[in-house]
């Protein structure tokens, strides 16, 4: 089994330049907690994640705070400035990349990858194009399904 | 000069404009200057590690690092009780929203914890819940951000644990906290006070607040900050004990980083986490940058520099304590406003124990004391102290606590200018160097 065998050849994806309120809306409807943003050269651009989504209306200074338990219950996390609509995917992904596996890598390979840096997804690349994207929740089917599932095929 | 001199210089000026230009991040570059040092035999590893005392030549500095490592451990535990937050918005409340009396109760606040905490974490906290504030009051929270950070610096010189350049002092020439007490303090809280009376002298007609956004204010739920009443109270405990071991730390013949370390160890006793959880808190990068300069200041020392320079300082001052005194005061504040103050003060403190080893008759057999803490030396320390520490309010560069409250201005949609924040920083800079000049001259040099 390897990358290819594995992996997802119509993902879904974010472009670059894409707002960060298509982003949102692709991103609740389908519950995605994260998305691979790539562009119209098809090369990988970075990772989106849902918490880059609160980041945007959560600045990182208030991290600071040992807890915002003390704020008024009216108070709501807002767009104050009007900032967001102009936000686009690219702001707010900073230089976080996507991790890219070649499309002969094995499961041990893709595993150990995505257990170290604390990754979910992962793009395959062939021939120096990005070809599928492997998500570990895919992994661990294929992984379950060839050691698990051979056993309960042998009861009679 | 000789070649190893202008080799020591080299290596220092090019990781100094490494550090200044921020090409490369400070502790690399200084970290890399040291160890070039050492590579090239401009200062032996011993010397380096441990220092040399035949030689006169400090080394590490270990009880400034350890100093730092544990106020780091007590600070980072106890921050995350939300005891600050409760103290703000307490305050806030308790003048009913006023924006002045606000700002003044914050600068009161952050100037109290700057010189018994750290400058830098009490600003960390502060800046996020001034901003929530003002942007509640619908009114702009610059001048008050402003204010803090000069609260936050001039806080700071009123101990010998408030400011780094005070630990670095402190150490180098064994006074204690008690003497940083008496003659730091005063001038501070007279600083604190022409800070606050220029606060409402300026401000109270500038900011104009409506009735109802100050009503929000009361909304703010001080109890609810609170994380952990356990945690908290024995945070205080071992606070209230660490500042009595800093009160008492001369008599019982302990260095003030002994102190330190064992506050840290009591609250890392007294918490539950693991210890790694409260070492994640020590700001290495901060250490590291200290380890390196100072083991380039003792390549400099070996080398002779520093004997040069002081040789040079005498003779430009005519050797007149008051002159070099209201020179070292002056000089420190000005170059504080542009250089790294740290840096600044690490080269400074082997720079007066030259002047003190050469002005004493009979260096070789006198005491420590009676080398160093000659009353004709005694000023320059403080001038020193109090130049570097209160410098720091002249740009918004010129120390750690500045750097951060303009980058969480920024970030919160207000930002702070470089030449906005001149218009503030310069005038209350010369005003708190002149109430320096002031006490320096009636304490030392009537």
């Amino acid at each position: 089994m390897t990358a290819e065998d594995i992996m997802d050849t119509n993902f879904v994806y974010v472009n670059p330049d894409m707002s960060l309120q298509d982003a949102a809306d692709l991103m609740t409807e389908h519950n995605y907690l994260f998305l691979p943003v790539i562009d119209d050269e098809d090369s990988a651009c970075g990772v989106l994640l849902e918490a880059d989504l609160l980041r945007a209306v959560m600045p990182r200074y208030l991290d600071g705070l040992a807890s915002l338990k003390w704020l008024p219950d009216a108070y709501e996390l807002s767009d104050a400035d009007g900032t967001i609509e102009h936000l686009t995917v690219k702001d707010v992904i900073d230089d976080r990349q996507l991790y890219i596996v070649q499309h002969d890598a094995g499961p041990a390979e893709i595993a150990h990858v995505m257990l170290t840096k604390g990754i979910a997804g992962m793009g395959v690349e062939k021939d120096g194009k990005l070809v599928g994207y492997v998500t570990r929740g895919a992994l661990v089917r294929h992984i379950y399904a060839h050691t698990l599932c051979p056993e309960e095929t042998q009861q009679p | 000069m000789n070649v190893p001199a202008i080799a020591a210089i080299a290596i220092f000026l090019a990781a100094y404009i490494l550090l200044a230009t921020e090409r490369v991040h400070k502790t690399k570059a200084v970290l890399a200057g040291a160890v070039l040092m050492i590579l090239v035999g401009l200062v032996s590893q011993r010397t380096a590690f441990h220092g040399d005392e035949a030689r006169h030549i400090e080394g590490i500095d270990w009880n400034t690092i350890m100093l730092l490592i544990g106020m780091m451990i007590i600070v980072n535990i106890t921050r995350t009780t939300g005891a600050v937050e409760y103290l703000a918005i307490k305050s806030a409340k308790a003048v009913h929203g006023r924006p002045v009396p606000i700002i003044i109760l914050f600068c009161v606040i952050t100037a109290v914890l700057s010189a018994f905490l750290d400058n830098v974490t009490t600003v960390i906290i502060i800046a996020p819940v001034v901003i929530l504030i003002f942007e509640r009051l619908h009114s702009d929270p610059v001048p008050a951000l402003i204010s803090i950070i000069c609260a936050s610096n001039i806080g700071g010189t009123a101990t010998l644990i408030g400011d780094p350049p005070n630990i670095i002092i402190g150490s180098a020439a064994r006074l204690s906290f008690l003497d940083f007490l008496s003659v730091d303090a005063p001038p501070a809280i007279a600083s604190t006070i022409a800070l606050l009376v220029a606060v409402a002298l300026v401000l109270r007609s500038r900011i104009k607040v409506s009735p109802e956004a100050r009503e929000g204010i009361m909304d703010f739920d001080e109890s609810a900050a609170i994380t952990d009443w356990r945690l908290l109270r024995r945070c205080l405990v071992v606070l209230g004990i660490t500042l009595v071991g800093y009160v008492i730390h001369g008599p019982l013949g302990l260095e003030p980083a002994t102190i330190a370390l064992a506050g840290a160890a009591l609250i890392m006793l007294l918490h539950t986490e693991g210890p790694d959880e409260a070492l994640k808190a020590v700001e290495w990068s901060t250490i590291f940058f200290f380890i390196g300069l100072f083991i380039m200041v003792a390549g400099l020392v070996q080398n002779g520099v520093l004997e040069m320079l002081g040789t040079g300082f005498t003779t430009i001052t005519a050797g007149n304590t008051t002159t070099m005194t209201m020179v070292m005061l002056w000089a420190s504040g000005l170059l504080c406003g542009v250089v790294n103050n740290i840096a600044y003060t690490t080269m400074m403190t082997p720079l007066i124990k030259s002047i003190a080893f050469s002005a004493h008759s009979s260096a070789a057999t006198a005491s420590f004391t009676q080398i160093y803490q000659a009353p004709n030396i005694l000023p320059l320390w403080w001038a020193l102290s109090l130049g570097a520490c209160l410098g720091g309010n002249m740009t918004s560069v010129a120390s750690a606590a500045n750097v951060l409250v303009v980058g969480i201005a920024n970030a919160s949609g207000h930002p702070i200018s470089f030449r906005r924040y001149l218009k503030y920083g310069v005038p209350i800079s010369i005003i708190t160097l002149l109430i320096s000049t002031l006490w320096l001259w009636f304490l030392f040099l009537r």
